[in-house]
């Protein structure tokens, strides 16, 4: 598993677990929604070659696409900030890890948008 | 037409809420919240976390002794008094019952075919009247809202979605952003103050979508100011580290429309406190 999916799971695991323990714990009488990480695991690769700048810019692009959909997180912002300062400070390694993880919340976003285009409909009280 | 009626059955079955009118809705929302609790008066939701424990509420009676809106709403009274540079005012722009008209907005507005909230109103009259728009932060519109809500006190919201398919579709909208999950904490406005009202977050009581934009603009002890409902909303996208959208935008317009119908009939009783 390359650096990017490892980051990728982790940060997928992560949001899953907080939406799997926050309607585990809201059952109260109420239907419990489960979250589905794996439709967000398999959405995108990032090729081992490609640069910094490269991830970035599809971070960028991915963030667009979710911010259109109105479902941009705060999260990708921060890590596209947080990116382009490693790389400004010369560290190519924390760089790359921030890129990837930016990446990675950008096209669970998009997912997220997709989703619930018709999700919510089974929340509304009938 | 046995192929067409399975279609239409099929249909009916699989989008069960295209046919949905928003009356049917409010009502289906609270028999939600009075089966919920069953000890609570819906009414009494236009206190918010308050009606729901009691401990927080006596704590909150006690604030409301010396409400740190007053000197907003003072401000206010004064701003709204005071006439433009023409002679006209505010009040000019807001009908015979101004300044009792919180109860009606937002409302539909069939030349622009959008939803117009009193922020939106007094800013056009500003515009109208050649003075400057404000900010929607700003202290001065934040003020005369609060005396508008203050002086509306007691009065039912009174919204209304005419059959028009904009009206309908901005409701829908507003309905939809309720509904739906997001952020990366992936949370929908219905997980806290539906399914989870009544609960714990931490050190808070989570409050029912009913009854939630009867107190605004509201002081939150956070903010040390008094500010409007969609700095609110807002600050809840931001804390499932969702983008939050602009104030006024037509995103927390139509949101707010679809939470102020949900309300209809709920007494106001703003502004308020809150923590």
């Amino acid at each position: 598993m390359s650096s990017f999916n490892s980051q990728y799971v982790k940060r997928a695991l992560f949001t899953a677990s907080l939406g799997i323990v926050f309607t585990g714990l809201s059952a109260c009488g109420e239907p419990v929604e489960k979250m589905e990480p794996a439709t967000v695991l398999e959405t995108s690769t990032v090729a081992a070659q490609a640069t910094v700048p490269e991830i970035i810019s599809q971070a960028e692009a991915k963030y667009a696409e979710a911010a259109a959909l109105s479902h941009a997180w705060t999260t990708t912002r921060t890590l596209i900030e947080q990116a382009r300062a490693a790389l400004e400070a010369g560290d190519a390694g924390k760089a790359r890890a921030l890129a990837e993880q930016a990446l990675a919340t950008a096209v669970a976003s998009v997912e997220q948008a997709g989703v619930e285009a018709q999700a919510w409909q089974s929340r509304v009280p009938q | 037409m046995k192929s067409l009626s399975l279609l239409f059955l099929v249909l009916i079955i699989s989008v069960p809420n295209a046919f949905a009118d928003p009356e049917a809705d409010r009502l289906a929302l609270r028999a939600v919240y009075e089966k919920r609790f069953p000890d609570v008066p819906l009414d009494a939701h236009a206190d918010g976390a308050y009606a729901l424990d009691e401990a927080k509420r006596e704590q909150w009676l006690e604030m409301e002794d010396f409400p740190p809106y007053e000197f907003t709403v003072d401000d206010g009274e004064v701003f709204y008094d005071t006439p433009f540079a023409n002679g006209a005012s505010y009040a000019d722009c807001l009908g015979p019952d101004a300044p009792v008209v919180k109860q009606h907005y937002p409302r539909f507005d069939a030349a622009s075919g959008e939803v117009v909230t009193l922020e939106q109103t007094l800013n056009n009259c500003r515009l109208e009247n050649g003075e400057e728009a404000l900010d929607y932060l700003s202290d001065e519109l934040v003020a005369v809202t609060a005396y508008i809500a203050y002086q509306s006190r007691g009065a039912k919201i009174d919204i209304v979605i005419p059959d028009d398919p904009r009206a309908l579709a901005a409701y829908e909208g507003g309905k939809q952003f309720f509904y739906e999950r997001r952020g990366q904490l992936n949370f929908a406005c219905s997980n806290c103050h539906i399914q989870m009202a009544g609960h714990m977050l931490r050190a808070e009581r989570l409050s029912a979508s009913l009854g939630q934009v009867t107190h605004w603009p509201a002081y939150r002890f956070k903010w040390e100011e008094v500010g409007p409902l969609h700095r609110r909303f807002a600050r809840c996208n931001v804390q499932v580290r969702a983008e939050p959208f602009a104030q006024q935008s037509d995103v927390y317009r139509n949101l707010e429309y679809f939470m102020t119908y949900m309300s209809n009939g709920m007494e106001l009783n703003g502004p308020s406190s809150r923590k």
